[in-house]
């Protein structure tokens, strides 16, 4: 049982704590940092109405502190490098069909029937599939591009390419427990430049998992139980051009 | 149980929905919130400074760009708790990893000073944080982030479960265990004792 003497005593340990506040240059940096990338702003999500906000590779650091705080750079500051992932779209939302990245529906293939339902299903593309988990995208009828994370009832809204960000990759979604197969695998979806030739997620513990072939966008099998970290987006000679962290399973564990 | 006041959470849910709509203003409220937040938090488990303001940017930075995943914005403080948990366990497995040996609380220099005057008081004062270093260095990492959400921020036990993504049986049981320890460590008890009386 607690006494009243265990707790006052852990309370004066942690007193020291509750005083810490942050440097103004430290607020500043962060509101710098955010305000660098634009928001998404997604219109609609099918089933379970969530909207996502991918992650992005952090920024160059700064002289900073609670007190005086210097910053060690050991992020990396990886963004802008090669072209930018809103580019691979904004050619075909602006009516280039070359431009259109992914492959078009096979012959007889049918959308998912929670597609069908949305009338304004033009254009739709597969940008990516894995484990019977695929990445769609289409054009709406009033010109957004939109997004549906085949077999977990998740879509995305974007009223322009611009809102994807300028990086060369960027996680759609970090996926959720409950979207799961068979194995524990939960699908990470994202997409990516023409730069970008393989992605490969990073976790805690064991070897990272690479997927190669990428050709606009990638949906990687996460395993929670090891703690992924971050996407890395590398290019064909396997040199790195961004990454991009996950907060799986922060998000949506339910 | 819900511990913060209920206007406190309106503000801060109003703010969350200002973020969202794209008002420019709202990102410097909120992120001073989720950097004091986790300033506190990472403070008792991080060694070194300039890696506790490190993770505390992280936090801050993802806490902001992950928003729209937020569903309910009056869980703003939940979500930066999660957040952090998620950092600092990263960095303290990236610690072990290279053999670092941990000093938490390093940051408590500056605090510990701040409004200290007489020789005595900053000597009683550094003791203080070095019997507070000493205790929380020897308690495993789950302990001490359990015990740095209950008495760093006054979160209840459910609350907590949250952030470390447990039972809250479990948080009762490493709370228990932590406040146990501290109380074993005789050095602990007499600088805190002092600390209080000179309070």
């Amino acid at each position: 049982m607690l006494s009243d003497h265990d707790d006052a005593l852990a309370r004066a340990t942690f007193a020291p704590v509750r005083d810490i506040e942050p440097d103004e240059n430290l607020v500043a940096l962060v509101v710098a940092q955010v305000g660098r990338r634009k928001k998404a702003s997604p219109r609609f999500a099918v089933a379970p109405a969530r909207p996502r906000l991918a992650l992005q590779a952090l920024a160059a650091l700064a002289l900073l502190g609670v007190a005086v705080y210097s910053v060690p750079a050991t992020r990396a500051a990886i963004q802008g490098a090669g072209a930018s992932v809103s580019g691979v779209f904004s050619g075909w939302l602006g009516g280039d069909s070359a431009e259109a990245p992914g492959k078009p529906l096979e012959a007889g293939e049918k959308l998912p029937e929670y597609m069908e339902y949305l009338h304004d299903s033009k254009e739709p593309r597969v940008l990516a599939e894995t484990g019977g988990y695929k990445l769609y995208s289409y054009i709406g009828t009033a010109g957004g591009l939109n997004f549906q994370l085949g077999g977990t009832g998740v879509g995305l809204g974007y009223e322009s390419a611009a809102e994807l960000g300028d990086a060369p990759l960027h996680l759609l979604d970090p996926g959720a427990r409950r979207h799961a197969d068979a194995q524990g695998h939960v699908p990470v979806f994202g997409i990516a430049t023409r730069s970008v030739s393989s992605v490969e997620l990073t976790y805690e513990s064991g070897p990272p998992l690479r997927v190669s072939g990428v050709e606009g966008g990638f949906v990687l099998l996460a395993e929670p139980s090891r703690g992924p970290i971050e996407v890395i987006a590398l290019d064909a000679g396997g040199k790195e051009i961004g990454r991009e962290p996950i907060n799986y399973p922060l998000v949506n564990e339910d | 149980m819900d511990t913060k006041p209920r206007e406190t959470r309106e503000l801060v849910a109003g703010q969350v929905r200002r973020f969202r709509a794209g008002d420019g203003d709202a990102a410097e409220p909120l992120a001073r919130r989720a950097l004091r937040m986790s300033l506190r938090t990472a403070s008792a488990l991080i060694r070194g400074r300039e890696d506790v303001a490190d993770v505390a940017q992280e936090v801050a930075v993802d806490v902001l760009r992950s928003l729209e995943k937020l569903r309910d914005p009056e869980a703003f403080d939940a979500w930066v708790h999660r957040i952090t948990v998620r950092h600092v366990m990263r960095r303290l497995k990236r610690e072990r990893s290279t053999r670092r040996i941990e000093t938490p609380l390093a940051l408590l220099d500056e605090v510990a000073l701040r409004g200290a005057t007489p020789d005595s008081d900053i000597d009683s004062r550094l003791a203080a944080r070095q019997a507070l270093v000493g205790a929380l260095s020897r308690l495993p990492a789950k302990q001490r982030m359990a015990l740095a959400l209950r008495y760093g921020h006054d979160l209840a036990d459910a609350e907590i479960a949250a952030a470390l993504g447990c039972r809250v049986g479990t948080v009762h049981a490493l709370l228990s265990r932590g406040r146990r320890s501290l109380r074993e460590d005789r050095q602990l008890v007499e600088v805190t004792l002092d600390l209080k009386e000179e309070g």
